[in-house]
């Protein structure tokens, strides 16, 4: 896409320019002088005469804009110039230096400018220098240089642990010249968010009163670090229950009683022959128009582990999301979704998620990415518990360690206050897997939940996954593209191939013999690496 | 797959007792603890040889790949390439590095998104005095990028317009491209789909045919190490506890752990032979 067909950077870019203009152009004219006092047409309306009206000393008001534009772009661009001019190298060095001696020098600097409090150095300015639009230009400037730096030091310290950076350094490139050609770049667009809040800020005031300009920047400091809190994950994602705007919300169906599928609750069919728990049928996906899946069919009976397959891009994902529910925005599905009996394609999102994590539960791949950093693991499963049902939060917590138990992080040894970045990839894995299952859904989706972790570890999440499968009568869907995986412990195998179900059967028949030279190529890859 | 025959030993990478700690500090006062990550560990990567280094996460692995490559000092033991040490008064010795290169495990994660295929692979001639210029300087990267079955015209193209396994034919390229005496692969397949693997691992078993190659492959996954090196050794809590030929020590572990771990290794059963249980499908 051009420049030029992006209609926000079109009407913001002709918006500053036409600030920009007014600025120019007052310095060589104004409709009247911005400084004429005219008190016989004080307070006039906006007319022809003039544009914007008259102020109380009859003053033209749209002269003073323009030339109050001047200041204004003076003191955004000066002095965000000079927080970024100090702050950023400042801040890329204390990165590259990160932990020594010169980080800890230029950070408790920061920090003493941000202790000070802004008014009293915006006084002492103005009181030495005397007032003028320069010294609120500075002031705000000296502000400015922590929120950089601050900023800078927290993006290039997460850059500095990327691979990229270490191939760099393996090449013997300097600290400095990896902050400028590796780092810097990476940064800039978060630099030009950071730079145009403060420069807006900056110009907000009007810069006659150095003091009140001065305060801004107080405002701007927050911004870096609201910034990086903000955190999508939720505790009840784990468990699928993820709040989204339906596509589908409009198009209501027929209200089902959903409890019945919420409460039936473990083996509900005694001696009953092996129910159905989920069939897709011709299940078709179009992304704006563009087809991902065509006609997937596929079953899975209670206490049923079924593996589907087939490298990255093939749609397991696609289908997986199908079944829960949480396709992307713009996203159309045809066919049949049935969990027990009911097309969950025609759940309202309502609906929807009240299914997920009760009668549905997902595990993903990277498990840290399903946990909340910031909450401790007994509290994010007791939540996803409470979400679901209106248990006081005692008891939740009990349930919430039952499970933790059962999934093999007994309280004894793996405290409920413990928090995600304490436990190995393996026991964040079992954390997912406490909050998926914590209500006992009859329906696990696990999207490559080992591929992760290495194989000591994978052996024991698979052995769980399969226990758990008995034990609670669950049917299990496990996507992987590693055949050998689940050849150990899937019922049946399921092979995609760009979007489509190419061969299906029992694992060891489909083992034995491919029908599809795509399983057989896949099959083939398995077992050369 | 096979490999080429390996020549006849001459010791180019030696490592001598080499131990590795890591201070932890625990609360503002706390008392400071040492972790050793590694411990005693040494071994010799001869002339032309594809060693092979397993063990699971956390296991020394990365530390012990990170001090090879000069990138942490060591606490005890030495590092040296052909006698000299990689790692010299708080630097990494440039003399060293330039003989040595690195492929990393995350093909999204290990190229500048914002630089061009032909900046990227290039990037290990900053090591060189006299890096090519101009007309050498491409056919260089031309003639990396053909190596590892790219086109030379792809070059000019971003990293996100290639998928993960031709990012490691890319990292791959950028390693050969100064034509080192070492390669070290750390998971340089881990994070592949089992295709892709596959052809990734031909693609160096097809390198080593055509010129030697001396590598360490680092992998937590025996599968993998078993196709593409002549000798291997496990490691296990910061020590190699076993090592030797690949064959032999897949087919026949002494220690308990290297048995632990290739039982761990999920494996297709073979439809030969009756199965042991009956599958409970329907």
């Amino acid at each position: 896409m051009k420049w030029y067909q992006s209609r926000s950077l079109v009407i913001g870019a002709a918006l500053s320019a036409l600030f920009v203009l007014a600025a120019l152009v007052s310095l060589v004219w104004t409709p009247f002088n911005y400084e004429t006092l005219d008190i016989p047409n004080k307070l006039q309306r906006p007319g022809s005469l003039h544009w914007f009206g008259t102020d109380h000393f009859g003053r033209d008001i749209f002269s003073m804009i323009m030339a109050g534009a001047r200041i204004s772009l003076a003191v955004a661009v000066l002095a965000v110039g000079i927080g970024m001019g100090i702050g950023v190298p400042l801040g890329l060095w204390a990165a590259a230096r990160s932990g020594g001696w010169l980080d800890e020098f230029i950070m408790r600097g920061n920090d003493l400018v941000f202790a000070f409090p802004s008014l009293v150095i915006a006084i002492l300015i103005t009181a030495t220098f005397g007032p003028g639009a320069v010294n609120a230009i500075i002031a705000i400037g000296i502000f400015n240089i922590p929120v950089f730096a601050r900023l800078t030091r927290g993006a290039a310290l997460g850059l500095w642990e990327r691979d990229f950076i270490l191939a760099a350094r393996v090449a013997s490139k300097s600290r400095l010249r990896i902050s400028v050609e590796h780092v810097l770049p990476n940064i800039t667009s978060l630099l030009i968010v950071q730079g145009t809040i403060s420069s807006a800020l900056a110009s907000w005031p009007r810069p006659v009163s150095p003091t009140s300009g001065s305060g801004r920047s107080r405002r701007a400091k927050l911004g870096p670090d609201a910034g990086r809190c903000a955190d999508a994950r939720h505790p009840c994602f784990a468990s699928g229950a993820h709040p989204r705007p339906s596509h589908r919300g409009d198009r209501a169906g027929p209200q089902p009683d959903g409890r019945r599928l919420a409460r039936s609750d473990g083996p509900a069919h005694p001696g009953g022959a092996p129910m159905t728990l989920l069939a897709v049928e011709n299940l078709s996906v179009d992304i704006h128009g563009t087809p991902v899946l065509r006609d997937v069919g596929l079953t899975l009976d209670k206490g049923q582990i079924v593996a589907l397959t087939g490298e990255s891009g093939s749609g397991k994902s696609m289908t997986s999301l199908s079944i829960m529910g949480l396709l992307p925005q713009g996203a159309t599905a045809r066919g049949r979704v049935l969990l027990e009996g009911v097309d969950l394609l025609t759940r309202t999102e309502p609906q929807l998620c009240a299914l997920r994590g009760r009668a549905m539960g997902m595990i993903f791949q990277e498990p840290m990415t399903a946990l909340n950093p910031v909450h401790s693991i007994g509290r994010q499963v007791a939540e996803t518990i409470r979400i679901h049902t209106a248990l006081p939060r005692a008891e939740a917590r009990e349930q919430a360690a039952a499970m933790l138990d059962r999934v093999g992080l007994p309280a004894h040894r793996f405290a409920l206050s413990r928090f995600p970045h304490e436990l190995s990839g393996g026991q964040r894995q079992r954390v997912g897997l406490a909050m998926a299952i914590a209500l006992r859904p009859r329906l696990l989706i696990a999207d490559e939940p080992t591929t992760a972790l290495d194989v000591t570890t994978q052996a024991q999440i698979l052995d769980l996954l399969q226990g758990l499968v008995a034990d609670f009568g669950m049917g299990l869907l496990l996507i992987t593209h590693d055949l050998a995986v689940v050849s150990q412990i899937a019922d049946r195998i399921v092979v995609m191939q760009k979007g489509a179900v190419v061969e299906h059967g029992a694992t060891r028949a489909l083992l034995a013999e491919q029908r599809h030279p795509y399983s057989r190529m896949l099959i083939g890859a398995a077992r050369v690496g | 797959m096979n490999l080429a025959p390996r020549p006849a030993a001459v010791p180019l990478l030696s490592v001598t007792g080499v131990a590795r700690d890591y201070i932890h500090r625990t609360g503002l006062f706390g008392r400071a603890t040492r972790f050793r990550a590694l411990q005693d560990v040494t071994f010799t990567l001869h002339r032309g040889e594809r060693l092979g280094l397993v063990g699971e996460s956390g296991c020394g692995k990365s530390t012990l790949t990170r001090a090879l490559l000069g990138l942490d000092p060591v606490q005890e033991g030495s590092i040296t390439l052909d006698g000299a040490p990689v790692f010299t008064d708080h630097h990494a010795n440039t003399a060293v590095r330039r003989r040595m290169q690195v492929v990393f495990q995350d093909p999204y994660g290990s190229f500048n998104p914002r630089h061009r295929v032909d900046r990227l692979i290039t990037e290990p001639f900053h090591l060189l005095d006299h890096p090519p210029q101009g007309r050498a300087r491409a056919a260089a990267v031309a003639e990396a990028l053909e190596a590892v079955g790219m086109a030379a015209s792809d070059a000019e193209k971003f990293i996100h317009e290639f998928s993960g396994g031709q990012r490691q034919r890319i990292a791959i390229a950028r390693a050969l491209i100064i034509k080192p005496d070492v390669i070290v692969f750390d998971e340089a397949v881990s994070a592949l789909d089992v295709s892709v693997r596959a052809q990734v691992l031909d693609l160096l078993a097809d390198l080593c045919r055509r010129t030697p190659l001396s590598y360490l492959f680092v992998s937590h996954d025996l599968s993998v190490v078993r196709s593409v090196t002549d000798r291997v050794m496990v490691m296990q809590a910061g020590r190699i506890v076993e090592a030797g030929p690949t064959e032999a020590v897949l087919t026949a572990p002494t220690h308990p752990y290297t048995r632990a771990l290739i039982a761990a290794a999920p494996v297709l059963p073979d439809p030969q032979r009756p199965p042991h249980e009956p599958a409970s499908a329907p």
